[in-house]
Order: C-alpha cells, then sequence, then structure tokens
C-alpha cells in the first residue's frame, strides 16, 4: 500500500469527522413535524399561520342535562389545542342541537348565513343529518359529524357529509360477533324499537347471528313503553342474551330493571344508544360505542388531563368530536389563503384530509363513500362503580 | 519501494527485524494521527452535547415555571371570573345598577367579553353560563391549554438534556478508549520484532476503528 493512499484515507477521514460535525450541529434542536397537509401549508404559507374563519358545532350545550355539552366541550378543547399549536385564530360557532329537526333546520340556516363559518363539527344525531345535510350541500358547506352512525348517511349520497366513527353495518356484526363468539349465545332474543335507528340495527345483527347460525326470537316494542311485562314474558325462557337495540337509554335502563324484577337474568346487550353512563347502569350489561375507551389510546391520555382540567368531569363519548373538529380545522388551515379559511377551500380539502394518528388511537381518513376509514365499534361492559369497562 | 527491499533483505534471525518495513510505520502515523483527531472531535462533540444538555434542563426548568404560574394565573382567573359574575348577576337582579356597574368594571377583559357574547344569545340558544365551551368568548380554555402545553414543552426538553447527557457520558468513555489507542502504537515502538509491532499496531488500529463507530453512533 503507498504512503499516498495511506495519507489520502487519513485525510477522508478526517474529513468525514469534520462533515459529521457540520451535520451533527443541526440536531442540537429536534423537531417532529406531522405529515399532515396542514403542518406543510403551515411551513409553506407564512400567512396560513394567522388564519381565522368560524367553524360551527351542531351540538347539545342548553339543557346541563347528562350528556350536554359533552361534545361541545370537546369541539373545544380540540379547536383551541389546534389554534395554541398552529397559531390560528379559528373560532367556534355554537348551534345548539340534538335530535330536533326543526332545531337542526334553523341552526343550518344560521350557520349557512353566516358568510365566517367555513365548515361544520356535526350533526350529533342521524335524523338531524338527514334533514340538514341537503343544506348544507347546497350551501358546499362540509360537516363532519362525531357521532350519527345511520349507514344510508353514507356512501356519497349527502355530498359533503363525512363521519368520524363507522356507520351501523358496523355496528351490527359487532354486536352479533360479541353475542356469539364472547357470551357465547346459545338462543338469541332481539327486542327492538319501531324506528329506523333501532330496526336497521337488528335487522344487522339477526343477519349475522342467523350466519352464525344462532336462533333469534325477534319482538318489537314502542318508544318509552312503560311496562314491558308482556314483552319479557314472550322472551323464550332458554334465551340466554337479549340484545335491545334501543334508541333511548332510558327505555333500556327501564326494560333492565323489570327484567331483573321479573327473575329473569339473561345477559343484555344494548347498542351505542344506550352508552350513556348517567342513565343506563344495569351492572353487567354491555353496550357497544363508536368510541375507543380514549383512556387506553396513545394519546388519549394526554388529552383527558386537559379535558378535566377545564372541565371537571370526563365522557368518553365525546372524544370523537375532538377528532371532527382537528379534521375540520386542518382543511381550513390547508386552503387557508390571506389570512382567512375560506368555505370552498374546507370542502374541497376535507375528504383528502389524513392523520396518521389521532385520539381515536386510529389512522384518519375518508374513503370514496365519505366513511372513515377502518371504522369500527368497540364493547363496553357497565362496572358496579357506575362505569363502562372496555371488553372488545 | 518497501523498507525491507531497500535494506537488501536483510533478516534478523527466528523473524526479528530491527528495521520495521515502512508501511507500518506509516499506518501507525496514520493511526495515531486519526486517533488524535478523534479525541479532539469526540472531547468537543461532548462539550456540545453537555451545553445542550445544559440549555435544556434550564430551558425545561423555565417551562416548568411558566406552566405553574400559567396553571395558577388560569386557576385564579377562573375563580374570580365566576365570583365576580355570581356578585354581579346578583346586583343586577337586586337592581342595584352602581353596585353592578362598579363589578363590571372589575372584570378583566376576556370576562367581560363572555359576559357580553352570552347576553346577546336568544334565551333558548344562551348556555347555563358565560363560562361554557359554546362560548368562543371565554378564554380560560387557551390558557389551561397554553400551561399544558408548556408543561409538555418542559418534559420533552428534559428528555433531551437526558439523552444529550447520557451521549456526552458516553463520548467521554469513548476519549478514554482513544488512549488505549495511543498506548499500544506507543508501545509497538519499543519492540524489535516486526510480529509484535505489526500486532501492537494492528490492535491500536482496532481499538480505534472501535472508537471511531461508537463515535459515529453516539453522535
Amino acid at each position: 500500500m503507498s504512503a499516498r493512499l495511506l495519507a489520502g484515507a487519513c485525510l477522508a477521514l478526517a474529513g468525514a469527522a469534520l462533515v459529521g460535525t457540520g451535520c451533527g450541529s443541526s440536531s442540537g434542536g429536534t423537531a417532529t413535524v406531522r405529515t399532515t397537509g396542514a403542518d406543510e401549508a403551515a411551513v409553506r404559507d407564512p400567512a396560513a399561520a394567522t388564519c381565522s374563519g368560524k367553524i360551527a358545532v351542531m351540538a347539545p350545550y342548553t339543557e346541563g342535562g347528562s350528556t350536554d355539552s359533552v361534545q361541545m366541550n370537546w369541539a373545544r378543547v380540540a379547536l383551541d389545542t389546534f389554534n395554541g399549536e398552529h397559531g390560528t385564530s379559528f373560532q367556534i360557532e355554537p348551534v345548539d342541537v340534538m335530535d330536533d329537526v326543526a332545531d337542526g333546520i334553523r341552526g343550518a340556516r344560521r350557520a349557512i348565513a353566516d358568510p365566517e363559518v367555513v365548515g361544520v363539527v356535526g350533526p350529533q344525531t342521524s335524523v338531524v343529518t338527514a334533514a340538514v345535510g341537503p343544506l348544507f350541500d347546497r350551501a358546499k358547506m362540509a360537516y363532519v359529524s362525531p357521532s350519527a352512525t345511520r349507514t344510508d348517511l353514507g356512501g356519497g349520497s349527502l355530498t359533503g357529509f363525512y363521519r368520524v366513527v363507522a356507520n351501523d353495518s358496523v355496528q351490527g356484526p359487532t354486536l352479533a360477533r360479541f353475542t356469539a363468539d364472547q357470551l357465547a349465545a346459545k338462543k338469541v332474543a332481539l327486542v327492538q324499537n319501531p324506528e329506523p335507528y333501532s330496526r336497521g340495527l337488528a335487522d344487522a345483527v339477526a343477519a349475522e347471528l342467523d350466519r352464525r347460525g344462532v336462533p333469534v326470537t325477534r319482538l318489537t316494542v314502542p318508544l318509552r313503553q312503560a311496562d314491558y311485562g308482556g314483552t319479557i314474558r314472550r322472551i323464550p325462557r332458554d334465551a340466554d342474551v337479549v340484545v335491545m337495540p334501543f334508541l333511548l337509554s332510558q327505555d333500556g335502563q327501564r326494560f333492565a330493571r323489570q327484567m331483573e324484577d321479573s327473575g329473569r337474568d339473561p345477559q343484555l346487550v344494548g347498542g351505542d344508544a344506550l352508552f350513556v353512563p348517567t342513565e343506563f347502569t344495569k351492572v353487567g350489561a354491555y353496550v357497544s360505542s363508536y368510541s375507543p375507551d380514549l383512556r387506553k389510546t396513545p394519546s388519549g391520555a394526554n388529552i383527558i388531563r386537559l379535558y378535566e382540567a377545564i372541565f371537571g368531569d370526563f365522557s368518553t363519548f365525546g372524544g370523537p368530536a375532538y377528532t371532527a373538529m382537528e379534521v375540520v380545522a386542518t382543511a381550513a388551515l390547508e386552503t387557508c389563503r390571506d389570512g382567512r379559511a375560506t368555505r370552498a377551500g374546507v370542502w374541497t380539502a376535507v375528504p383528502a384530509v389524513e392523520m396518521e394518528d389521532s385520539l381515536l388511537g386510529q389512522r384518519v381518513a375518508f374513503g370514496d363513500d365519505h366513511e372513515l376509514e377502518g371504522g369500527r365499534f368497540f364493547m363496553y361492559r357497565v362496572e358496579p362503580n357506575g362505569g363502562y369497562r372496555a371488553v372488545g | 519501494m518497501s523498507a525491507a527491499k531497500h535494506h537488501g533483505g536483510h533478516h534478523a534471525p527466528h523473524g526479528h527485524d530491527e528495521h520495521a518495513p515502512r508501511w507500518l510505520n506509516l499506518s501507525l502515523a496514520v493511526i495515531l494521527g486519526v486517533a488524535a483527531i478523534v479525541a479532539g472531535v469526540t472531547a468537543w462533540r461532548g462539550t456540545v452535547l453537555n451545553g445542550h444538555a445544559v440549555e435544556n434542563f434550564t430551558l425545561s426548568t423555565q417551562s416548568v415555571n411558566d406552566a405553574n404560574s400559567l396553571a395558577q394565573e388560569a386557576e385564579r382567573a377562573s375563580t374570580s371570573e365566576r365570583a365576580l359574575y355570581v356578585d354581579y348577576e346578583e346586583a343586577l337582579q337586586r337592581g342595584e345598577s352602581r353596585r353592578a356597574a362598579a363589578i363590571y368594571s372589575m372584570m378583566d377583559g376576556s370576562t367581560r367579553r363572555a359576559i357580553e357574547w352570552w347576553r346577546e344569545q336568544p334565551p333558548g340558544e344562551r348556555p347555563l353560563t358565560p363560562f361554557k365551551s359554546a362560548n368562543p368568548e371565554w378564554a380560560a380554555p387557551a390558557t389551561i391549554i397554553d400551561a399544558r402545553e408548556s408543561l409538555e414543552r418542559a418534559s420533552t426538553q428534559l428528555e433531551q438534556a437526558n439523552v444529550d447527557l447520557n451521549k456526552s457520558h458516553s463520548l467521554e468513555f469513548i476519549a478514554a478508549l482513544l488512549t488505549v489507542t495511543f498506548l499500544l502504537g506507543g508501545l509497538s515502538g519499543v519492540f524489535q520484532s516486526q510480529r509484535a509491532k505489526a500486532t501492537l499496531v494492528t490492535a491500536s488500529g482496532t481499538a480505534l476503528g472501535v472508537c471511531l463507530i461508537a463515535m459515529v453512533m453516539l453522535w
């Protein structure tokens, strides 16, 4: 080996060390860049950092009931956090609507009439979504629901509608699989209400149970029935599981109590409408939810602490409102021009929003059918302390 | 031209060679030279990382202080605005307009804006109090979020400081290991045997290689 070669190698090593020194000096400050378009936009366009606009939230906040304000609270935490992280000044525009269609239409018209409103988080319920959807569609206002699960709302029939939760076509099979596999049901009684939510869910549950060879007896009870005695007597004695996709949690609680009073003790399984910890308290019963247990998601614990610091109590049911607000705010920032978010921009950007991680513990992106990709339902058990424990 | 050839192939008995080949001396020179550079760079990098660690420890402490101040401020503001609002409403309901005006004047700007927004809402769409999430003028959530972010920033800075400090300590260990390179290289000059020299130079080079790899990994 020649001396020149060795000297060259030495110089190369020294050079590499110096180059390494130069490269390394930039690693002193670590920066994590999320891959959402919003962050890229914020970096690309300094004007976007001061973006403003209103985002309407269609959710109840005036009643003071058990679940009142929960979604509004979560949406607010999401928006203030988003503003803090991105330097934006988006503002919440509350629209007080739960399941009253007339309220929904009035609220939607008000939001549409306000030119500063660029997008909507909500509506909360499927029935209101079906009513106000065409109004929003005509106004080219994108609306992202945190809880409307009726299957026929999706598929693009409502052009501006998106949701960050799975729909009932996922919920039905989830309930049926849980009943057949986890509860090992031999015979199932399916008690439903005569209205679209309950009927649709019951159909999906029955179809999946039938496919699995579990015999099903179907019964129908009206909404707000005071006495379920006759219905309970018609439930076969050998039915070891009763699936009750009731619309109202109070009905579920009354049915469960009367079932217990009658000396019958089959396993009870309810849909997401019974996921109301303050109202449905039958210990040992199971209910589904479109929201995972936020305490168990990677970012959930931190945000729950933040939520509790502001509002005191915590309900996992509102979590998707946080994600829905993130979607709308991201779309607004992505398309911000001259410091203003636009309705047209949000309309265009919402379908393309992607979040690799979310409070829901999953990637958030929408398919061509406007549904959350990979959306699923989760099962909870009612515990003696009144809480709901995730079981699947 | 090699050293052995220059001396006409004069070999000592039993494989001993009083004059090491030139490539061996050059190798030793390169190894010691590079070792010196690596020692310098390692010491510099260790010092830089140590500095970063100290800086991040300081920033972390500052962020914790900021978070505590913000949290206390948020708590104080929240308690104060609620108390003032209750007094204000009570004064209004009793028709004590002067007292109500006095209480109103004691509220800070954000509380006044929150109350004004609340008053402007139609009765059917008015939250139970002005201090609800639906009120866009209610500023307490943003203050609490700022405090929480400051605390998270402190945690990140503390984590980074620990990482930097650990790296700095590891680099100091590498600097200590480099002395082995120098020791072995220096010892090679003591031996007459060419094989012994080659062995020591190889060992010195190996030690240097290990140190180089470790330094790159810890950069």
